[in-house]
């Protein structure tokens, strides 16, 4: 027992005394966590185990940068839909697949929903490039408003400067440093060692990683189910949306050519390096904004500029509203997102199929 | 008969070397997430 006491208090006095091996330690312990993370790399985000770093069931931009990462080890062609969360709520993930696989005849085929909340022109180069396509594959670019209006060029409030600053995605992309050095904004420092060039993607959320440690990882939930859908669902922020229209068509006016340079140099660089087809899509629209004169005016003129543009980029095009008998409650609110199972479902059948249709056998 | 424990001492100063570690690496992480304006975009941040 006298032993057992001595050793306590010689314990005692090592976990209270400074000493050599206890500061060697301290150094030594940030040291080999950041060796760790270095010979871990991606592999983490990659593998099977993305989901210990959501930060939520709702975070897709975990989740997606996976897929993406996932997919640059395929050599088989495949079907990427891309688009802001517009995208996110027309397409069902648990129908895409098979209507892919149905329409374009192939079996082994993928199939990909790479849409991101409030997802970039310059997020959508980024992506296509980091997934390293297959020739034959397809991308179908879903155009929104939130898409296309987006602040570009080297302006605090420009989105590219935003995203060069607090990437959202867990990977760089030399495409995304070019478009910023087109648009005059220097790219950070790369260099060149996975964790340290994504270093803030995980930082973010390394609270929730230790979390998900202890607890287990969430995985991803139904977008359906999302919490923030309810604030927006209520006539009060349906009448603000309405009132806001004349922002819209202003960010629109002056930011939508530019996004539109962005997508068709992605779309001439994917063509001629991989032989990767486009088709552009138009995202859901609410009805509703058509009972207002400005409403109707002015979302007519972006369904006709998204359809120049294919006709510049000599890609397909196909609207997702056209020809749907949708009314306002299928959607949650004016941006456009689907509520209703039903709109879904006719909606993510309209993407699937365009994009399989352009599906082809590489030669 | 008297146990041999092994140097109670030493196991003391890992133990304070682990601990002390651990939470210089969560302050260097913190002031890494503060310098660095690291923000955690969540799905309603349009």
């Amino acid at each position: 027992m006298s032993s057992f006491k001595t050793a306590l208090a010689n314990f005692r006095r090592g976990l209270t005394s400074p000493s050599m091996t206890s500061t060697v330690l301290a150094l030594a312990i940030p040291l080999v966590l950041v060796a760790t993370a270095i010979l871990i790399g991606d592999r983490l985000i990659r593998g099977g185990h993305y989901e210990y770093l959501m930060s939520d069931p709702f975070d897709v931009y975990a989740k997606v940068g996976h897929e993406v990462m996932e997919f640059q080890a395929s050599d088989r062609p495949g079907a990427v839909l891309l688009g802001d969360s517009l995208m996110v709520y027309c397409v069902d993930e648990d129908l895409l697949p098979d209507i892919v696989k149905e329409t374009s005849g192939v079996a082994e085929i993928e199939a990909h929903l790479l849409a991101t909340p409030n997802q970039s022109t310059y997020e959508m180069a980024a992506i296509v490039d980091a997934a390293d396509l297959s020739p034959g594959s397809v991308v179908l670019v879903g155009l929104s408003l939130g898409v296309v209006s987006k602040q570009t060029g080297s302006e605090p409030e420009s989105i590219l400067v935003k995203i060069l600053k607090n990437p959202r995605l867990p990977f760089q992309s030399a495409v995304l440093d070019e478009e910023a050095r087109l648009a005059g904004v220097k790219p950070p420092f790369r260099t060149g060692i996975y964790a340290f060039d994504n270093a803030g993607f995980y930082i973010a959320r390394k609270t929730v990683f230790v979390k998900h440690l202890l607890a287990g990882p969430a995985p991803y939930g139904d977008p359906l189910t999302a919490p923030w859908l309810s604030h927006v669902d209520t006539p009060e922020f349906h009448a603000q949306e309405r009132a806001a229209l004349s922002d819209l068509v202003e960010a629109y006016s002056a930011n939508a050519d530019k996004n539109f340079d962005v997508l068709a140099r992605m779309i001439e660089r994917e063509r001629d390096s991989r032989g990767v087809d486009f088709v552009i899509a138009q995202a859901p629209i609410n009805p509703g904004w058509y009972d207002l004169a400005e409403g109707a005016a002015f979302f007519q003129k972006f369904a006709a500029d998204a359809e120049a543009f294919a006709q510049r980029v000599g890609a397909r095009y196909v609207s997702v509203s056209a020809g749907q008998n949708w009314s306002r409650e299928d959607f949650f609110d004016y941006e456009g997102h689907l509520k209703s199972p039903a709109a879904r479902s006719v909606c993510t059948e309209t993407v699937a199929s365009a994009a399989a249709r352009e599906l082809r056998t590489p030669s | 008969m008297r146990r041999a424990w092994p140097n109670a001492a030493v196991i003391g100063q890992v133990t304070r070397g682990v601990i002390l570690g651990l939470l210089l690496t969560v302050a260097i992480l913190e002031m890494a997430e503060v310098v660095g304006d690291v923000r955690l975009f969540r799905y309603q941040d349009f």
